[in-house]
């Protein structure tokens, strides 16, 4: 295919992936998490009074739940939110444009480690991995933060424009906390470049081969940790207090079954040392990003009950994850000759680091950003089994490529619709709650006759969703921020504001109430509502499978 | 507390001692050093064929590898079937690579797990459309009962959602959990909480990147090739089984320990110090290993052989006279009496499960599950003291013991002794 058709594919791949990408957003995944409500929300708050919720003008970080997201994510998202409102589609465009973005730099990267010839052909399959549909289908600012890493390990792979590689690592760094660890280390690992070690002749070689390349990526570091002081400057002290809650130290310690501690101390123990499980933990939390079964079939409990779930399928696709052993091995058997592929190696182990660090032992959306290197990886493996092929008789060659063909796309097919249309299904529930969609515009619209709204819901940060769905005025949000939990409370954060009380319904007493709305449970009942006087069914709001709540007014 | 040794037969060790007319303790440790010679020999020809491919010591560090593996000593300890298996698998692969006799003896070892072990592996639900045609069904249903969804035209969504391609799918979801990374090398620190047995202790993966390293730099392609090979036959026989893990990927040891041991091999010819370190590390796993296995033999292995050891422990000591019931709940409770009891298991004992719930049964000493005397319960909660009910159904509890893992899903975890008066 000459330079004009690679072009017009391209093209046509990215369109593909913007439609397949942007198509219904407001209708699957069929309700926002939480998170993605604060973002829009925030968002919302940016644009309208240059505050976030809490009345911080212009922030690096987003208090929102005192996790203070990295605020990129929703600055960008500023003209679609104009364009589109706080809707599914405003929140989520900049991860509809993230996911179409990040093809041309995966088309770069397999032109690098794959050849020009089969580059755009191995995009057109890899266009439709699970976790690209599925990050560019939610607001997550992990993806925004994994296409700019992606986009900055290119240029410092090619070593094309040294500003250019810092923006883009920057940036990442101001769209998730994970690039703040992931970036750094991915530049002392290129220039220190170990894995070189072993073919050097002398250790006087090494240092000065390591020496070298620091200088040079350490110009880069330097650049990066200078343009990120302003974050530390500002929330360094809550990066520890999340890190506490979440570091590998802790949850599992002392790390050798208890049972088997026969010291008040176990790191006197001689056998059964509690350094050697500990180095069992690193490890396996390391490795278990390359573990095939993790990546496309096994789903651990704190991956399900989160929005990266993606239901039917793992990350990777089914062929993918072994593809990626193949790749792995070729990459590994080529690592003395090809410093591109040693470069795989290192930000492998740089992305997969920050994960590495929190107690969860198989965490993508904290990995995101090692899962352009599975799929090159996997693309190594496409290419060495497509020559394996290649070399068998020309039938039964033809006949193997056409099954493989046949395959992709109907793979691909069930992706997308396992994507679009079956995912809703499964991925309704704690963090896409559902109802609040359907019901909370109409909620505000009533409130405005009468004194009191009680809320009443099962889900945590259900104040979001008044937030973000009844568009209710920043400034008023904003007034209310010194009555809200402080920074290190955890549990749920909804608050009272104005008219809006977030609490049990005790139904018994509450109806003895006047001039007062509710969003209740559905566990009380139409015979409950009629017998009290001036009690009135207003709605009974639904999700995508069944009745959640209820909205009730007493006169 | 049982140790490794004193743990009780295995129900294919008891089908294997029926056979051999020699069902006593006796037979047991008889059987066991068979068992042993046979895995001696299937080490020597393991060696023997990995010495030829990738040279001596790559060979017998192999072999050390596989004999300091806790899997080995458990399945030699209780499943002699398994050891079999890599007895023929080894045979295979020296006598039959190059004519392709390898792929008969793995054909004659799922052959052994189908017809011998009476195992209904998951893949042939699946390759017989049964499940497929059920998911699809379910999954439209799913679709179509959405409020809100994106349209999309059936001919289109039946591109994707159809028998066929679910088969494609199921038939992955039977292969990919071969490449079980966790279940291989991190079973000491498993995210699951997977009852299985050690296979490769964690350091050992490390070492199979370095050993895939430098095999590729050091290789040639026929070598490769017996690695390859191993690793089909092996998955194979992995997908065409069932039961505990580690059971099912023991036969992956015969490849992966080679290139564990390339890696330990590479490490040590660059590196000395990090070459004898690793080699201690390995040792230092190994005795931390069997230190732990003997310390928590009922957390790593099957427990039901002690369950019944338990109840025939109790029945043989209290002398009772009446009729003796044992539950079959979770195995074949006639051969462990024939076992423990010998001829002692006479008229009196029946091995039946009971539910004293819906059965109205007669007096008797029985040996059952919490769940069998009060009633089962859907989630396994039974309340701890639930033996205080018993006086009520006018029966008595003779002794109790709570077994750690869930067998007896449903009838709860606490074995018993009850009379019945």
């Amino acid at each position: 295919m000459n330079k004009t058709g690679r072009i017009i594919m391209l093209v046509g791949v990215m369109v593909v992936g913007l439609i397949v990408r942007g198509v219904g957003l407001n209708e699957s995944p069929s309700s926002l998490g939480f998170d993605e409500a604060a973002l829009g929300y925030n968002t919302y708050s940016l644009m309208e009074t240059g505050r976030d919720e809490y009345g911080n003008s212009w922030p690096l970080s987003l208090r929102s739940f005192n996790d203070f997201k990295p605020a990129l994510y929703a600055y960008l998202s500023i003209p679609f939110v104009k364009l589109w409102g706080l809707t599914g589609t405003g929140v989520r465009m900049v991860s509809v444009v993230t996911g179409v973005l990040s093809l041309v730099v995966l088309y770069w990267l397999l032109k690098k480690y794959c050849g020009r010839k089969v580059a755009i052909w191995l995009l057109l399959w890899l266009s439709f991995e699970p976790w690209r549909l599925h990050f560019s289908r939610n607001a997550f600012e992990t993806h925004l933060s994994s296409l700019l890493v992606t986009t900055g390990a290119y240029l410092l792979l090619e070593g094309k424009n040294k500003w250019l590689t810092v923006a883009a690592f920057v940036l990442a760094a101001y769209s998730y906390h994970s690039a703040r660890l992931t970036v750094p280390l991915l530049l002392v690992f290129w220039g220190a470049d170990p894995l070189s070690w072993f073919v050097k002749k002398n250790w006087k070689e090494v240092v000065e081969q390591t020496v070298n390349g620091l200088r040079k990526t350490g110009v880069l570091l330097l650049g990066f940790v200078v343009l990120l002081i302003p974050v530390f400057l500002a929330n360094s002290s809550l990066v520890l207090t999340r890190f506490n809650q979440e570091n590998i130290f802790k949850r599992y310690y002392p790390y050798t079954p208890k049972e088997i501690v026969t010291e008040a101390n176990p790191w006197k123990m001689t056998w059964a040392n509690p350094a050697y499980y500990f180095g069992g933990l690193v490890t396996g939390h390391i490795l278990a990003y390359v573990s095939p079964y993790n990546l496309s079939l096994r789903i651990y409990n704190w991956v399900k009950m989160s929005p990266m779930f993606i239901p039917g399928m793992g990350m990777l696709g089914w062929m993918e994850s072994i593809l990626v052993v193949v790749g792995l091995v070729k990459v590994i058997g080529q690592l003395q000759k090809k410093a591109e592929y040693r470069f795989l190696i290192y930000w492998l182990v740089a992305g997969i680091a920050p994960a590495a660090a929190t107690w969860t032992w198989y965490h993508p959306l904290r990995a995101l950003n090692i899962y352009p290197v599975l799929e090159i990886m996997a693309a190594l493996g496409m290419v060495t089994l497509w020559k394996r092929m290649s070399s068998l008789s020309v039938g039964l060659s033809m006949v193997f490529k056409v099954l493989l063909v046949v395959t992709l796309v109907v793979t691909t097919i069930y992706t997308i619709n396992n994507e679009l249309r079956y995912a809703p299904f499964e991925n309704h529930g704690e963090y896409q709650p559902g109802g609040y969609k359907e019901g909370m515009k109409e909620l505000v619209e009533l409130s405005k006759n009468y004194d009191r709204v009680i809320i009443d819901s099962p889900h945590a940060q259900s104040f979001i969703f008044l937030l973000f769905y009844g568009q209710i005025d920043p400034g008023l949000v904003q007034s209310y921020a010194n009555s809200r939990p402080r920074p290190g409370i955890e549990g749920n954060l909804d608050f009272n504001f104005d008219k809006f009380v977030f609490r049990k319904i005790d139904w018994p007493a509450d109806k003895q109430l006047h001039r007062t709305l509710f969003w209740a449970p559905t566990t009380i009942t139409e015979k409950e509502i009629e017998v009290v006087d001036g009690a009135k069914l207003v709605k009974t709001v639904s999700n995508v499978r069944y009745e959640t709540a209820r909205i009730i007014s007493i006169d | 507390m049982n140790s490794l040794l004193s743990y009780p037969p295995t129900p294919e060790q008891l089908e294997i001692l029926k056979l051999l007319g020699s069902n006593s303790a006796v037979g047991l440790l008889m059987l066991r050093l068979m068992t042993l010679v046979v895995f001696g020999t299937a080490l020597w020809l393991t060696v023997r064929f990995w010495k030829k491919e990738l040279g001596g010591m790559v060979a017998a560090v192999t072999g050390i590898l596989i004999l300091i593996s806790p899997t080995a000593w458990v399945l030699i300890n209780s499943y002699p079937v398994r050891v079999v298996e890599w007895w023929l698998m080894a045979v295979g692969f020296v006598w039959g690579r190059k004519n392709k006799l390898i792929y008969v003896v793995m054909v004659a070892i799922v052959a052994i797990n189908l017809f011998w072990l009476k195992q209904r592996p998951a893949i042939l639900n699946k390759l017989s459309l049964g499940d497929a045609v059920v998911e699809v069904n379910n999954r439209f249903m799913s679709e179509d009962s959405l409020n809100t969804k994106i349209d999309m035209p059936l001919w289109w969504r039946r591109l994707g959602n159809n028998k066929l391609f679910f088969v494609y799918k199921q038939i992955w979801g039977e292969v990919i959990p071969y490449f079980d990374v966790e279940t291989w090398f991190f079973q000491e620190v498993h995210p699951m909480e997977q009852k299985s047995v050690v296979m490769f202790f964690w350091p050992e993966a490390i070492l199979l990147l370095l050993g895939v390293g430098e095999l590729m730099r050091n290789s040639s392609r026929s070598k490769g090739g017996a690695i390859i090979q191993g690793a089909v036959v092996a998955g194979v026989v992995f997908v065409f089984s069932e039961g505990a893990v580690y059971q099912r990927l023991w036969l992956s040891m015969w490849w992966l320990a080679p290139v564990v041991a390339s890696g330990l091999i590479g490490l040590g010819k660059f590196f000395r110090v990090g070459g004898v370190m690793a080699g201690l590390l390995l040792v230092y796993a190994a005795v931390t290993n069997f230190y732990d296995l003997n310390k928590r033999p009922d957390f790593w292995l099957d427990n039901r052989p002690l369950a019944f050891e338990y109840w025939f422990g109790e029945i043989s000591q209290l002398d009772y006279r009446g009729k003796i019931v044992v539950t079959n709940r979770i195995g074949n409770s006639e051969d462990y009496c024939r076992y423990f009891l010998g001829k002692s298991c006479d008229g009196r004992f029946e091995f039946r499960s009971f539910e004293w719930s819906e059965d109205n049964d007669q007096i008797g000493l029985y040996a059952g599950f919490t769940g069998e005397y009060v009633g089962k319960r859907f989630k396994n909660d039974f309340e701890s003291n639930w033996e205080d009910r018993l006086s009520g159904m006018g029966a008595r509890l003779v002794a109790k013991k709570n077994l750690r893992d869930t067998v007896a899903y449903q009838f709860g975890n606490d074995i018993g002794l009850v009379i019945k008066q």
